[in-house]
Formats: structure tokens, sequence, C-alpha cells
């Protein structure tokens, strides 16, 4: 009784003990969720085929290297239309996330705050709006004042949120959290 | 309103009822206990007179006191771990005395019952001074939520929270990895690296919880440097019949309600248990708001059955499951920097809504699900040998609330940690009069796999630990010894991808030593000394190794450091003791000195992702040195007062920098003033209690690990009213945070976000035939 016992014991030990297959294959890394560039596509109101785009491009994800961060170049006293392409380079072909944002403008919004160095000289009015007019900000104006006298460059950082509205209103602050928060040089010259 | 009317109409019932009965006149009853081969006392047993049909446990004196008892012949039996079932009848006709001599199980082992799931030939340390164990209605007094709030008894025990309900112990500034957890009698496996993972323990399966320091220690693990936490369920039936005990509970704060019930059945040679629970909370309340998306739902089953073949020889079988849903506070989830710079910058939520039992993303589930099987052999009256096998699933998902241009993360979860475990011991223990030894083997075989829309903390890995243990005690008279060795080998292999998809897999393996002693021996009558030194290890965890993410509720960014080695733990601690017929003094001291201590420290420098610069955080290792003071005091004041008061002093520090570790508990203080009253005739007991606890602010910090200066510090009180009539119908109801106070924890990482919960009423009815 005891041996037979003992036998179908240990017969079901063996069987939990086989280890799984899965262990030693992970899983394939699937940035199909991911945002990896920002293009910022920028053209004068004075001059409307004089078209120029920077990009933030970060292609190895979270940590690693730094993202490559280009430097937005603009010129004082000038009116700008920007427009704002959100992108997923980790997939082929290259998925553009901003046309899924603009599908649900209702709870996305971008934001964006010059920083105090650049304060009074650069203005930015978003255009674009969702289904029930409020503001979304994929498409701005983007307004460089007059240098005062002697000024002949201002340097400085200009960060962008995309703030998500999950079930809260949309206001005129940003939601509780980000979608995206990224920050570009700005270098405003005459 | 009406609920406030309702309780204290209640209080007054119960305040009623007492002056009712205080109208009779019977006789008190004291019982102690001695061990009968060396004389000394025995404080822990549990008295069981039937007619009365009481079954009580002694007090931290050793006396079991019976007050109001009608004079008449009572059949009394003691049971105590270690010794034999002492039974015996008496005729109670005066106010009564009496002292009994228990016999160690090992001299009658031949007339022994093994009926037990407990080890009859159990080697239980005799170092209570440092190893605190709390029973079902000491760890009941805070009328708990889940398995770590019943901790708050525990002296020692502070909670590492991560929102309103869910928290992790922390001991002597030591948790997770560092603080090993026993649930039918074999270690909990399960993702037990994230201080938000809370374990998966059913309150419903814990009938006592043993804070274990000290030698006995390596039985389970080197790496319990904080200790190893035991949680023990109800025994087995020991005579033929059905046993049942149904619980209610309701919780105003989250409208939290439980139900569990738990039946008991034996026949000559089968004893059977099984225990269900059910909880479901909505979302907590600080004392100005609702704390949106913090409720759960949790669902849990225990069955055991023990088949004894013969009088030497018992199979027995456990098998439990665990199933959790909790809200993450929609508040905390944040996703840059700037988000949690407001989130601070405001006093209230930045998100918040009326209170619902609905939980939303962000959410996590776990299930867990254990069988343990057992075998205990009988080889000679003072040998047995023992198998214990156990396979464990721990299946956890992170569900993130995602991105809305994303369609995978609507449906699939951010994380998801698939971990089996098997184990097996086997373990040799030998008792004679003076001497008990125990000797083991484990196997531990572990495989982790991880899937998700999101890049993991932690890779694949499998796991292989292969230890063995050897422990001793030696009793003579009321001197003490204890000693134990344990080595261990650790063999991991992780499985992950580079962004390249091309797959690595390094191995890493550890090896180690861990012994300790431990001795207490009386100075004079009454004081007695103890001291312990334990040298342990602990291999660095798979995610101290490979972690590689986004901290999103803490914004930081953490890297695993493939070059960690192992930690080594130098414990130290030394005790007093002193115990009289109406007092218990007792002093702790420890001195803890971790070499190659493993801890997230700051890099200094800033990691740039889409989602902001976060601050990056690198395990890295230090020497750390934990030192500190344990103070309690019971006092008993008169026939039916007792008074508690409680210190725990802690400080901790890297040793060569001499700067403070993130995230150590503030000192604190905790009185409390209990009125119990027993008419034993009329077959009730009521108690009240008034607890006092005092946080204080932690002033030990570095700015450079925190983004918030610590909070405050904090006054709560808390009171009660517990009655018991005829030993199978119990009335609790309890008011915690009585003045409503607002306050935030140090030790609750969502403390950036909002206030700890404000007032709880609760009421828990318990009823048992």
């Amino acid at each position: 009784m005891i041996k037979k016992f003992s036998l179908i014991y240990f017969s079901i030990i063996c069987l939990f003990a086989c280890t799984k297959d899965e262990v030693t294959q992970p899983q394939v890394i699937n940035n199909t969720e991911q945002i990896s560039s920002v293009v910022i596509r920028l053209f004068s109101i004075e001059k409307p085929d004089s078209v120029f785009g920077i990009v933030w491009r970060d292609l190895d994800g979270f940590g690693g290297l730094d993202p490559i961060v280009e430097v937005l170049n603009l010129k004082q006293n000038q009116h700008y239309q920007m427009n704002m392409i959100v992108l997923n380079e980790f997939v082929n072909p290259v998925d553009t996330i901003s046309n899924e944002i603009r599908k649900e403008a209702a709870v996305h919004q971008f934001f964006y705050y010059p920083d105090s160095l650049l304060e009074n000289k650069l203005s930015i009015h978003v255009i674009d709006s969702d289904e029930t007019g409020k503001p979304l900000g994929l498409l701005t104006a983007l307004t460089t004042l007059p240098f005062v006298a002697g000024q002949t460059v201002k340097e400085g950082n200009m960060k962008i949120i995309l703030s998500h509205y999950d079930g809260i209103p949309k206001t005129e602050k940003p939601s509780p959290e980000s979608d995206m928060e990224i920050v570009f040089p700005i270098k405003i010259s005459k | 309103m009406h609920k406030k009317i309702f309780f204290c109409l209640l209080f007054f019932l119960l305040s009623a009822l007492e002056l009712i009965y205080a109208q009779h006149t019977q006789y008190q009853l004291k019982i102690t206990c001695i061990d009968s081969s060396s004389g000394i006392s025995i404080s822990d047993f549990k008295v069981k007179i039937n007619k009365l049909k009481i079954s009580q446990s002694a007090n931290p004196f050793g006396e079991v006191q019976l007050t109001h008892v009608k004079s008449g012949n009572y059949q009394l039996q003691i049971e105590a771990t270690g010794y034999e079932i002492y039974q015996t009848t008496f005729q109670l006709n005066s106010n009564l005395e009496l002292k009994f001599q228990l016999c160690p199980i090992h001299i009658h082992l031949d007339e022994a019952k093994v009926f037990t799931s407990n080890n009859q030939l159990g080697v239980s340390s005799q170092l209570h001074i440092i190893s605190p164990k709390l029973s079902i209605e000491q760890l009941n007094k805070t009328n708990p939520l889940n398995w770590s709030q019943m901790l708050k008894a525990m002296p020692g025990v502070y909670l590492f929270q991560s929102g309103p309900v869910n928290s992790i112990p922390i001991v002597r500034g030591l948790h997770t990895n560092r603080l090993l957890l026993v649930q039918n009698g074999v270690r909990l496996y399960n993702q037990q690296w994230g201080i938000e993972h809370v374990p998966e323990i059913a309150t419903e399966n814990i009938d006592q919880i043993q804070l274990l320091r000290g030698p006995f220690t390596l039985k389970y693990g080197a790496e319990g440097f904080a200790g190893v936490l035991i949680n023990t369920g109800p025994d087995y039936l020991r005579e033929d019949g059905f046993h049942s005990k149904t619980q209610f509970a309701y919780h105003t704060n989250n409208k939290a309600f439980g139900f569990s019930e738990q039946l008991q059945f034996r026949t000559n040679k089968i004893a059977t248990q099984l225990i269900i629970g059910f909880k479901k909370a909505a979302d907590a309340q600080s004392p100005n708001y609702v704390i949106s998306n913090t409720g759960f739902e949790n669902y849990s089953c225990q069955a055991n059955l023990l088949y004894q073949f013969s009088n030497k020889l018992s199979f027995e079988n456990k098998l439990s499951i665990f199933d959790i849903k909790t809200g993450i506070a929609t508040a905390a989830h944040i996703g840059s920097l700037t988000d949690l710079q407001h989130a601070i910058q405001s006093n209230r939520p930045l998100y918040m809504a009326s209170s619902t039992y609905q939980i939303q993303k962000p959410f996590q589930t776990v299930n867990h699900q254990q069988w343990v099987s057992k075998i205990n052999y009988q080889i000679t009256k003072a040998q047995q040998i023992q198998t214990l096998y156990s396979i464990q699933h721990n299946h956890r998902q992170e569900f993130d609330k995602g991105v809305v241009w994303s369609t995978l993360s609507k449906s699939a979860a951010a994380n998801d940690y698939d971990l089996v475990t098997q184990s097996l011991n086997l373990n040799y223990q030998f008792q004679s009069h003076l001497f008990q030894s125990e000797f083991g083997f484990d196997l531990v075989n572990g495989n982790n796999i991880t899937t998700g829309t999101q890049m993991s903390f932690i890779p694949n890995y499998t796991l292989v630990n292969l230890g063995a243990y050897l422990t001793t005690k030696y009793q003579f008279k009321a001197i003490s010894f204890e000693s134990s060795y344990r080595i261990d080998q650790k063999h991991q292999q992780v499985f992950y991808r580079d962004l390249n998809n091309k797959v690595f897999s390094p191995i890493n393996t550890f090896k180690g030593h861990s012994f300790a002693l431990a001795f207490s021996f009386p100075i004079v009558e009454k004081l007695t000394s103890n001291f312990s030194f334990m040298k342990a290890w602990r291999a660095p965890a798979v995610n101290e190794l490979y972690s590689n993410g986004l901290h999103n509720s803490l914004a930081s960014f953490e890297l695993g450091n493939i070059n960690l080695q192992a930690e080594n733990a130098f414990n130290f601690e030394s005790g007093l003791q002193f115990k009289n017929k109406y007092s218990i003094v007792k002093l702790n001291l420890f001195f803890n000195t971790l070499l190659g201590y493993i801890n997230s420290t700051p890099t200094g420098k800033l990691t740039v992702t889409n989602r902001g610069s976060f601050p990056s955080f690198v395990f890295e290792q230090f020497d750390a040195r934990f030192q500190g003071l344990e103070l309690s005091l019971l006092q008993v004041l008169g026939k039916y007062f007792q008074f508690n008061y409680q210190v725990q002093l802690l400080k901790a520090f890297q040793i060569v920098q001499q700067k403070p570790i993130y995230a150590i508990p503030p000192n604190q203080m905790k009185a409390s003033l209990d009125y119990h009253v027993n008419y034993s005739m009329q077959k009730l007991h009521i108690s009240y209690m008034l607890d006092w606890n005092y946080v204080a602010q932690q002033t030990d910090f570095n700015p450079l690990l925190d983004y918030l200066l610590p909070p405050s510090a904090y006054h709560l009180i808390h009171i009660g009213s517990t009655l018991k009539f005829k030993n199978n119908l119990s009335f609790q109801v309890q008011i915690r945070n009585l003045f409503n106070v607002s306050y935030r924890d140090y030790l609750n990482r969502f403390r950036y976000f909002f206030d700890e919960p404000g007032r709880n009423i609760s009421i828990q009815v318990n009823y048992q035939f």
C-alpha cells in the first residue's frame, strides 16, 4: 500500500518538475506602442515656401543612449506655422502616431512651455481643435518678437507636453498624466 | 449619521450587559504550567474546558486566568508545542491556583497521538524575547483588511505602503528579499522584489504569526537577515467531529466587506479543513477626499487534508489559492517628472471622483496557487523524518492605462510575470532530554517568464538553489543555547533580448555559508538576558542585476548592475527581559552590519526619454549599518486593566560616507490600555481597548534621494470593544483614526499624491460551533 502510494506521489512530483521551454525564449521586443521620434515642421508666414524641420529621435528606447535632439533655429520678428508629427520608427513601415492623436483629439492636448530665457521673445498659439472646439495643438502659430537694440542671438528651451485626459474633462491645464514630454533647444537670431 | 448612532448604541449595549453580569459572584481560577524535566515555566500553552466552552491561550505572563467561574467539577485539557497533551478533572469550590507539570513529548512518544499539522518533535525556540509571536486575537486587534495590516500589531514591524491598503512588512529597516515569508510550512515564492508586490497570504488562513529571529531562521534560507515571518493556520480537530467558523466584517472608510467560512471535519484517521474567504472594497477616503481607484477584490481558498496511516506515519496535503485585483490610485499614475512636480505642489490629488467599487486601469491582478505535500515518519521515540514538497504558481499582471493610440495595451497587460517554483525539503529531527537538533536539505527550482507590452523590470530566468542546514538546541534548566549552520549554492540563468532581438543568457552562480549562535540565561531571578549573533548572506536578486525601466509613480529610471556581488550580513542582538507577576519589560538592542548592502542609489544623471528627463538610479553596493532599540512594557493594573507600551528606535546609514539610507522607518511609540473581564458561567467576555500611536518625523534622510521632505510626525487614537458570548459568538467594533486626522506617512510611496485614509469604523462578527 505504502509502496504504491510512494510511487504515485513521486511520479506526480516528477510530472510537475518539468520546466517550460518558453523560459529560454524570451518575448520578442515589440515596440508597436512607442513614440520614437517627434518631427516639427515649420514655415514662415512671410515666406510660405521656406519649409524646414527638426527632429527629436530616440531609436534605442528608454535608457541607453541619449536621444538625438536638433536645435530649432528661428529668426526674430517672424510668424511661423508649426506642425507636430509624432512617429514610431521602431516599426516598419513607420507608424504616424499623430494621426491617432488627431482621431482621439477629445482626450489629447499639446502644451508648449518656452523657458524663462525665451521670455518675451516667443509666443505660441494653438490653431487646431477637437470636435467640441477645445484646443488640440498639433498645429500652432509661433511668433518671434523683435529684438531690442544690440541683441543678436537668444537661446533657450521649449518643453512640449502631450497631455492625456482619460475620464476627466479637458481643461486649459495639463492633465495629471502625460503621454509625452520632450524638450527642444531654440535659437533665435537676428 | 445613522451609522454613528448605531455604533454608539452598540457600545452602550456592551456596557449594559457588563453591568447585568457583574451582579453574580463566582470563583477565580488561575492556571500555570512548568516543564517537568527542567522545572522552567512554560509561557506558550492553551487551556480548553469543554463544559465552559473555553479555549484560551496563556497571556504573556504564562497564565490563564478565568474569573466568575461557578463551583462544580470540570475537565480541562492543556496543549503546548513540544509537550504531551495533559488532561485532568478538578473541583472548584473556592478561588483556585493550579500549576501543572507538562512532559516533553520525547518521554512518552509511544503514547503520543500524532494528529497535528505542527511537528510533534518540532524544535521550538525558547528565545521568545527576540521572536515575538501573535495569536489570532492579537492579530485581529487592528481589524486588518489584508495580511500585511495584521502585522501592525507585531512589535518591531513597520509597513512600507503603496497606497491606502497595499503594503509590505519592513523589519528593522529591511524588507522584500531580506524578510522571508513562510506559509503552509514552506517559503512563499512570489515576485517579492517589488515593494508594491503585496504578499499573497489570506488573512482567513492565519491562526498565528511568529517573527522568527536568530539561529532557527537558517532552516528556511540564508537571506532572512530581518527574520522569518511564519504564518500558521488553525490546528486540526483533535477529536472526531465537525467544526464551523463563520466571519463577517464591514469597514466604513472604504465600504469594504468580507466573508469567510472555515469548516473542519475529523474521523479516526482523516482530518480535513476547508477555508474560503472573499473581500471587496471600494475607494479609500482620506479625511478630505476620496482616493480614487484604490478598491480591491480578493478571493481565497485553502483545503487541507491529513491522513494518519499509523501512529508513526502521516501524510498531509495543503492546497491554497489566492486571487486579488487591486486598483492603483489614479492620482499617483503620472507620466513625467513635471506631472510629479504638479502633484507635489497641489495639496489635493489632481484626480478625484466619487467613491466606487469599480476598479479602473491602472490595476494589477495576482493569482497565487500553492500545493504542499508533507510526509512525516516517526523512526524511533526521539527521531522523525519529514519530506516536504511544494509547487507554487505566481501569476502577476500589471495593467497600465496605456496610450490611446495603443491597441495592445487596451487588452494586454503592460507587465506579466509568470513564476513557477518547486521546492523539496528533507528534514531529520532528533530530540533527547536536553538536546534537540534538525538536519535537512533544500532543493528549489524556479522558472519565471516575463511578457507584456512594456519593457519589463525583470527578464526570464531559471533558478536552482541547493541548501543544507543543521540547527541544534541545548537546554539545561533555564539556560538555553542554540546554534545553526547552513550552506547554499544558487545557480541562476537569465534570458533576455537586446533591441535587435538577439537572445542573451548569462549565468550567475553564488555560494555561501551562514551560521548563527544564541543563548539566554537568567542573571537573577525574574531577569533574563540573551545574546545572538548571525552571519548570513544573500545573492543579488534578478531585478538588482538586470532591471532596466521607468518607475511611473516614482518618476525615476532604474538600472540593474551585473557586477553586483553577494551581500553579507553580521547581525548582533542583545536583550534583557524582566518578568514578575504584574509586569514584563523587554529591551532589545540590535546592531546589524551589511557588507555590500545592495541598494538603489542615484547616479546624479538624468535619463532623457519621450516622457521627460528622469533621475537615474542604479543598484550599487556599500557597507551599511542598521542599529536600534526596541523596548516594550506590559503592566497589569489591578484586576481588569492591562497597559502596553512599545518604543522602536532605528538608525541606518552608510558606514564609509556616514550618509542616511533611503526609506528607513521613522521612530515610533505605541501605547494601549485594555480592559478585560470574564464572566465564565455566563460565558461572556468583554473587552475595551484604547490605542495611541505616535510616528516621529524622519530626520535622517538624503535630500538627493527624494522629491519631498519627510512628512510631519503624527498621532493616531484608536478605540474598540469586543464581546464574546458562549465562546462561539463574538462582536468586535473598532474606530481607527478616531479624530479623523489628516496625515501622510513617510513610508508610503504615494505620499507625494494624497493623504492617508481617515476615520474607519469597522465591525466584525464571528460565529463558531
